[in-house]
């Protein structure tokens, strides 16, 4: 049973990766985490309601009636590894995008071939207009900071999105992050 | 089969043990002082929430299993489920840690509006460079000789080569990079050769 839970999921994940894959490159969406959950979330979610719906139909059709398609189980089953792999992968997706900071200061050491690179080196090859003015322009674009003559404010998406951070912070017991 | 249902209700509420762990964790290095960046925390709460989770999973549906087959593919799967789950925690947490975004959604919520220049004078580049750098030391991802920064465990680096060639495969442009990789090429060529002794 494991066996074949292992293979749907899997498989149902590879042809969003594949779907993932091809919208990019076809045409970036603007709003990419809505993408992301569509094509992560959404349409296997919407596959698996179809599936379960056809199980009905086809126990309440069949002679034998209760034999299903696929086991309402083992789909649960599937659903749950592949929505497990999805948020890890939603999750780690703003990394690639946004391309953290501390990735690029590695991959700058690494490339440096043994020689090591200095702070100054680092701090040099960064500045405001690739550190903090391309976010601004993101959180604008996603409506969760609005620019009205040169002053900034968060909309009330974009409080409803950083209070269960501040909220998170707050019960660990930690400070705010250093960012 | 009917066991399974508790089993995938158990596994998926998985990332709320780490949670726990990690708020525990929290104390103790407050009561005992001790210096340890936040992310080896989560790391280290996720590692040993394998123990609870993996007898929990066992008490509750793995031990009835016949086959030996079905049990390897049976603990396979729930690792994979509370490993997915938790590497999105760890995401998620790492967000609040690090992100940019929720850096500066932050200290607007704090000063209600705030100009760019005013942004940038309280979350100042060269400090977040800093503390990135400390993290990474910090992790043993880098380490210092003199005024250099090396690589010392080559975890992190292996990653954000994956996510650069991903990035790539994506079709994402990456104007960060390139001028980070045009101004290294530049110092470097202006920076006067210097000798390395080698023993």
């Amino acid at each position: 049973m494991f066996q074949r839970i292992f293979l749907t999921s899997l498989t149902v994940f590879l042809i969003c990766l594949c779907i993932h894959i091809v919208v990019w490159r076809t045409r970036y969406p603007k709003n990419r985490p809505a993408a992301l959950l569509l094509i992560f979330i959404v349409l296997p979610a919407t596959a698996a309601a179809m599936l379960l719906a056809l199980n009905y139909l086809y126990a309440l059709t069949s002679f034998n009636g209760n034999r299903a398609v696929i086991p309402p189980v083992e789909l649960a089953a599937a659903c749950l590894l592949h929505f497990s792999l999805s948020a890890a992968y939603i999750m780690s997706y703003p990394a690639v995008e946004a391309v953290s900071p501390s990735l690029m200061i590695t991959l700058m050491i690494g490339s440096s071939n043994g020689a090591g690179v200095t702070k100054e080196e680092i701090i040099a090859s960064f500045d405001n207009k690739f550190l903090i003015e391309p976010r601004i322009k993101d959180l604008v674009d996603a409506n969760m900071l609005t620019e009205v003559k040169g002053l900034l404010s968060l909309t009330s998406r974009g409080r409803r999105f950083v209070i269960p951070f501040i909220v998170l912070r707050r019960v660990l017991g930690l400070p705010v992050g250093g960012g | 089969m009917d066991r399974l249902i508790p089993a995938l209700v158990i596994l998926s509420v998985t990332p709320v043990l780490v949670f726990f762990m990690q708020l525990a964790a929290n104390r103790l290095i407050k009561v005992f002082k001790i210096a340890v960046s936040n992310q080896v925390v989560v790391l280290a709460s996720a590692a040993i929430s394998h123990l609870p989770a993996g007898a929990l999973i066992w008490f509750v549906y793995l031990q009835y299993l016949d086959s030996t087959t079905e049990l390897i593919f049976a603990a396979l799967y729930s690792i994979a489920v509370f490993d997915a789950l938790t590497y999105a925690y760890f995401h998620l947490f790492n967000m609040s840690e690090t992100a940019r975004r929720i850096r500066i959604l932050y200290e607007i919520y704090l000063s209600g509006v705030m100009t760019q220049a005013g942004l940038e004078l309280s979350y100042n580049p060269s400090v977040m460079l800093e503390n990135r750098l400390d993290r990474l030391v910090a992790m043993r991802q880098l380490r210092r000789k003199g005024n250099l920064y090396l690589l010392d465990n080559k975890l992190i680096y292996r990653v954000s080569s994956i996510v650069a060639l991903w990035g790539g495969l994506l079709g994402i442009p990456y104007p960060e990079l390139t001028n980070c990789a045009a101004v290294i090429q530049r110092d470097k060529l202006s920076r006067p050769v210097e000798r390395h002794d080698t023993f």
